[in-house]
């Protein structure tokens, strides 16, 4: 399983020895960067899920905003430590399932995991919550990605690899999800147009 | 569900386009040594062996190393030097030897901003031979596996310098690299039957798991290459005074074709790289022509029955002893590039002009072999290599 997605990691990972986590002497398959992106990726996919915040302009920015993050952090114009370098990978996976959600319809979303059901209280509220939700898991991820991966544990490894996996199927399924809605947009046009 | 394509798309399309910026920018795309090839050099100014960089695209060499070896009379002893890039294409391992049988290793950064790290391996005792830096790095990580008598292969860890192996469960099993950069290829004499047992090392564990064996006819001073992939090994062998190459796989002859060269003596190896089609086997020879002259070049072995290619690089007088374990060969990552740095080798064989001590690229990438020269700087006093 190990070499399989050392193998798999190593089509999208530099799996750089330098910047690679070893939590309980095992390897990781990723670097500590990409550790963090597919890490925090699952755990934004997972938030979303639940409680998928509607993208106001200010939750638009702000997830922009940690896009961005990795210009300065990746071109190394800030100084780097491996939790620094995980954490920019961390913001930069909840940057991305956050834009990639935002073409997807709102079905997409398990509202019963909310606090309470959207129509009992009012939609700012709920939105307020889910926003309050996310970032706490984000702050949540930030903390304990690096701790886990400082561990001196091989079950920490485990539970990594397992979540940059999970992670990484959560990108490919948004992925695949955004490129069915713009074919079948495409689609549409041209009928119209033939139409 | 209808579906809202904006500006909600448009997000989403920043959003993808970032990822695949991220995925590009963060693999190895490619390794560096198929635009830049390191190879051993001399010190202009000193004559001290040395490691230098050339750029393929600007042609120009930047000097990265200088090992500076203090002589009573000349103040300057040639150590060997090898270089190479670690697998992760940001790193260059470079090991040179000491004149007490230790060994020096330096790994340098290139394009991350990281310190060079420094490790010093000892000898381990009085009577242990050096580490053999005459063959390529073998690199699965950050581990290297080093050969050297009484603790082969002994793995060095290159970021904490932690060794481990060398013990007796690992004892004379010799460590070389394969293609694929990762696999740890395995060699282990057979003293009682003769011959030799190859397979594969746990780069994690050290232990050596056999995949098979060949007879007692393989040349000595060449070294077998192995092709994880499909399982091939390939050697130089004797057939009484005839060199062939044999190919095997599963433990059966795949594959006998002799080298010969009408009317001349061959010398191949030690060194063997299969084509990256895994069609052909590439290696360095020296053909002894009439009665004082040598040809030096490259040789391509088509694993069929096509006609064995030279391209000839240099000339020399005539020579028992080629040297050429002191060639340091290599083929790019792309298979489109063969290189030979003759530093050393010219140090070695003194048969050799001052005009043949050069970093020589042969272009396979079409049907003609075009060569560059780029000229290393001969030093004024030739010495043996410390080594």
């Amino acid at each position: 399983m190990q070499d399989l997605l050392r193998h798999v990691f190593g089509w999208v990972c530099g799996q750089n020895p330098a910047h690679t986590w070893m939590p309980g002497g095992e390897v990781l398959p990723l670097c500590q960067r990409c550790t963090g992106v597919y890490a925090g990726a699952l755990v934004a996919g997972l938030l979303h899920l639940a409680w998928r915040p509607v993208p106001t302009p200010g939750w638009r920015w702000l997830n922009g905003a940690f896009l961005l993050f990795m210009l300065p952090s990746g071109l190394y114009w800030i100084p780097q430590n491996p939790e620094l370098r995980c954490d920019s990978g961390i913001l930069f996976g909840f940057g991305l399932v956050a834009f990639l959600w935002l073409t997807l319809p709102v079905e997409s979303a398990i509202y019963d995991l909310r606090f309470t059901r959207p129509l009992e209280i009012p939609a700012q509220r709920v939105n307020r919550k889910s926003q309050i939700v996310n970032l706490a898991g984000l702050f949540a991820t930030l903390v304990l990605v690096p701790l886990l991966a400082e561990n001196g544990e091989a079950v920490a490894a485990g539970i990594l690899m397992v979540a940059c996996a999970g992670g990484a199927l959560a990108l490919v399924a948004l992925l695949l999800a955004n490129a069915w809605l713009l074919l079948r947009w495409l689609a549409r046009r041209v009928s119209a147009r033939a139409a | 569900m209808k579906p809202n394509l904006s500006p909600q798309s448009l997000l989403a399309g920043v959003g993808a386009v970032s990822l695949v910026i991220y995925v590009l920018a963060c693999a190895t795309s490619f390794s560096p040594d198929d635009r830049q090839v390191l190879y051993p050099t001399f010190d202009p100014r000193t004559g001290a062996s040395s490691v230098a960089l050339y750029d393929r695209q600007t042609t120009r060499s930047e000097m990265l190393f200088t090992a500076i070896g203090a002589d009573a009379v000349t103040n300057q002893q040639p150590v060997l030097l090898r270089a190479g890039w670690l697998p992760d294409g940001k790193h260059i391992l470079i090991a040179s030897a000491d004149g007490d049988g230790g060994l020096n290793l330096l790994v340098l950064p290139r394009g991350v901003q990281e310190p060079v790290r420094h490790f010093f391996l000892p000898k381990p005792d009085k009577d242990s031979a050096a580490t053999s830096l005459e063959f390529p790095f073998a690199v699965a990580g950050s581990h290297l596996f080093l050969n050297g008598d009484g603790r082969n292969p002994v793995r060095v860890d290159l970021l904490t310098g932690e060794l481990s192996g060398g013990d007796k469960a690992t004892d004379e099993v010799f460590a070389l690299p394969s293609p694929d950069g990762k696999t740890i290829l395995g060699l282990r004499d057979r003293k009682t039957e003769g011959g030799m047992e190859y397979g594969t090392i746990d780069p994690q564990t050290v232990e050596f798991k056999s995949l098979g064996q060949v007879g007692t006819n393989v040349s000595d001073g060449t070294l077998p290459a192995f092709n994880p992939t499909d399982g091939r090994l390939m050697f130089i062998g004797n057939s009484g005074e005839q060199l062939q190459l044999q190919v095997r796989q599963s433990g059966q002859t795949e594959l006998t074709r002799p080298l010969v060269r009408s009317g001349e003596k061959l010398q191949v190896g030690p060194f063997l790289d299969f084509s990256r089609d895994g069609k052909t086997a590439l290696t360095t020879y020296c053909a002894v022509q009439g009665t004082n002259k040598t040809e030096y070049g490259l040789l391509e072995i088509p694993l069929s029955e096509a006609p064995l290619r030279f391209t000839p690089l240099f000339h020399g007088q005539r020579t028992e002893n080629a040297e050429l374990l002191f060639a340091q060969p290599s083929l790019s990552h792309d298979g489109n590039t063969w290189a030979m740095g003759t530093a050393f080798l010219y140090l070695q064989n003194e048969t050799l002009e001052p005009e043949s001590c050069a970093l020589f690229l042969v272009d396979l990438s079409g049907p003609n072999r075009p060569v560059t020269k780029v000229p290393i700087p001969a030093p004024a006093l030739r010495k043996p290599l410390v080594h």
